[in-house]
């Protein structure tokens, strides 16, 4: 048996966790999926010309995913701030990193999985229902017919040479870790609290990065994030002061790569000196 | 089995343990009781690892309950005095939380739940407030954890559960096992305990076994004026007077736990010196 993790155990409590939320989880799907209707039924309505355009399916997704995910993370250790959940949840024997392993892997993993592939679900219906509004519409307004809006890849984006797709879904992880973390942080009003508490840190790292790290930088500013600075320079003119491959390699590694794992450990060590 | 040792616990404003010391054995039933926020689930919850001391330690089974490492904790159960139970069928309960424990014994589990009456088709959700406390009652004494801790378990029980109760929990002590009961209801408890340990103001205002108390004190009803004047604790009835004299004579009297209870708080000195002699 391991110090700190059991593979058998963390399957069984899996399914333990599994068994007693499932309802829950459903529901919760069955609603986004709802919602996703209710929205799409609006466009066609409101837009009939042109109800499911590609960046409309764009922003449904990634608005919706904010939006769900972020809820449904604060509210995943909801069990703590109640006297008698939170006592059956820790003292069921388990690590405390099996527990918050499996929050992960329900919360993060199998939600994102599960919210795209309602998504698509509800896409794929709802684009062969727009397409038919879209034609109809046309037809009776006597304009020429379009080609039908196709499927959208809501995981590769094909403008520009980035695929900024992968860095709104980064954006996304940190963003839902962060009310991962808050979730188990506050006993109360988890989502307002995390909200209002991620604004300032928000505001406090501009703050920082603007007056305390400005005054003692030379005059100018980043060109890029982590790599270039750009300075005004009255002889040279303008001087770009680049980074050591290395280390602006390292640095673009950890912001988007390590910012979820990072609130992951901080809600680990908060949820093993949680109290109750 | 259970070592309490210069226990300081305090919540924000009100400190509730400065200095506590107490120590459990195996194979005895504890009868903790105190009057309403005295700290008697605050020190069941301490012993769990639900809280953490501020100052001193808490060792129970040879760990540290608030490291909640899942060999401790598959040793020892709780019946919290507001507890939860997942929605579930009884038999989703045997089969996604008794893997946890691994001396769960079905079997002994099903006598319970037959002796308690509980319906087994029902889901928790189903069922009334007294039988979901029966369920976990019934699944604490299956999971035949080494140390047991209940916190006001006969709350929401009707008399006959109550009896079933102490049947039961009489039925399953063994020499291994550490039951501690706390509770404000003491008659409930008379029969059962073989310790009384009453807290008060955070600190033990009394703990002995209920051999030495019956030996060394007398409960009976007296109706000579000189007794009951001379009487460590009295408490007029309809008929006579109840009162708590020093047992002389080695008399075999029954212990009457409540009447034991309002001494120690009103008149716990006399009472303490008939110990300290």
């Amino acid at each position: 048996m391991n110090a700190v993790f059991d593979l058998k155990r963390w399957f069984l409590y899996m399914g333990k966790h599994w068994n007693e939320n499932k309802r829950r989880y459903l529901l919760s799907l069955a609603a986004v999926g709802g919602l996703l209707i209710l929205w799409y039924s609006f466009l066609m309505i409101v837009n009939p010309d042109n109800p499911m355009g590609l960046r409309i399916q764009v922003v449904t997704f990634y608005v919706g995913l904010f939006l769900t995910g972020c809820l449904f993370a604060s509210m995943i250790f909801n069990d703590l701030s109640d006297g008698p959940k939170a006592i059956h949840y820790l003292l069921t024997p388990a690590y405390s990193l099996e527990k918050l392993l499996t929050t992960i892997v329900f919360g993060v993993i199998l939600f994102f999985i599960s919210y795209t592939a309602v998504f698509y679900a509800v896409d794929f219906i709802m684009l062969k229902i727009g397409n038919g509004t879209m034609n109809a519409w046309l037809e009776r307004h006597h304009k020429a017919p379009r080609s039908p809006q196709e499927l959208l890849n809501v995981f590769i984006s094909t403008e520009g040479s980035d695929n900024i797709y992968l860095y709104i879904l980064l954006i996304f992880f940190a963003v839902q870790s962060m009310f991962l973390l808050g979730s188990v942080y506050f006993v109360k009003n988890q989502y307002i609290k995390t909200l209002v508490s991620g604004l300032i840190v928000f505001l406090f790292m501009v703050f920082f990065i603007h007056k305390v790290m400005g005054s003692f930088m030379p005059d100018g500013s980043f060109f890029e994030p982590f790599t270039i600075y750009r300075v005004w320079n009255s002889s040279h003119g303008e001087v770009m002061i680049q980074l050591p491959e290395w280390l602006s390699s390292i640095l673009l590694f950890l912001t988007k790569y390590a910012l979820a794992p990072s609130l992951w450990v901080v809600a680990y060590f908060r949820l093993k000196e949680k109290e109750v | 089995m259970i070592q309490v040792q210069n226990l300081h616990f305090g919540y924000r404003r009100k400190k509730i343990f400065t200095g506590l010391n107490l120590k459990l054995e195996a194979g005895h039933i504890y009868g903790l009781l105190g009057k309403n926020g005295t700290g008697k689930s605050t020190l069941l919850k301490n012993m769990a690892g639900l809280l953490f001391p501020r100052e001193g330690t808490v060792n129970v089974l040879g760990f540290t309950p608030g490291k909640r490492q899942p060999a401790f904790l598959q040793d020892i159960f709780m019946v919290p005095e507001e507890f939860h139970l997942p929605d579930m069928p009884i038999e989703h309960l045997i089969k996604y939380h008794a893997p946890f424990y691994p001396k769960f014994n079905e079997d002994q589990f099903n006598r319970f739940i037959t002796e308690f009456d509980i319906p087994r088709s029902n889901t928790m959700q189903q069922m009334s407030y007294g039988q979901k406390k029966k369920v976990l009652i019934s699944f604490g004494l299956a999971c035949n954890t080494s140390v047991l801790l209940m916190d006001e378990p006969t709350n929401g029980l009707d008399i006959m559960s109550k009896s079933q109760f102490r049947k039961v929990i009489a039925g399953c002590l063994d020499e291994n096992k550490c039951i501690v009961i706390s509770t404000h209801q003491v008659k409930d408890l008379e029969s059962l305990i073989d310790r009384v340990t009453i807290i008060d103001e955070g600190r033990i205002l009394f703990d002995q076994t209920v051999d030495n108390i019956t030996r060394k004190l007398s409960f009976h009803i007296s109706y000579d004026s000189d007794e009951i004047k001379q009487a460590l604790f009295r408490e007029p009835s309809l008929r006579g007077s109840a009162v708590i004299t020093r047992n002389t004579q080695d008399d075999e009297s029954k212990l009457d736990l409540e009447l034991l209870y309002k001494a120690i708080v009103l008149n716990g000195n006399a009472i303490q010196s008939v110990f300290n002699a």
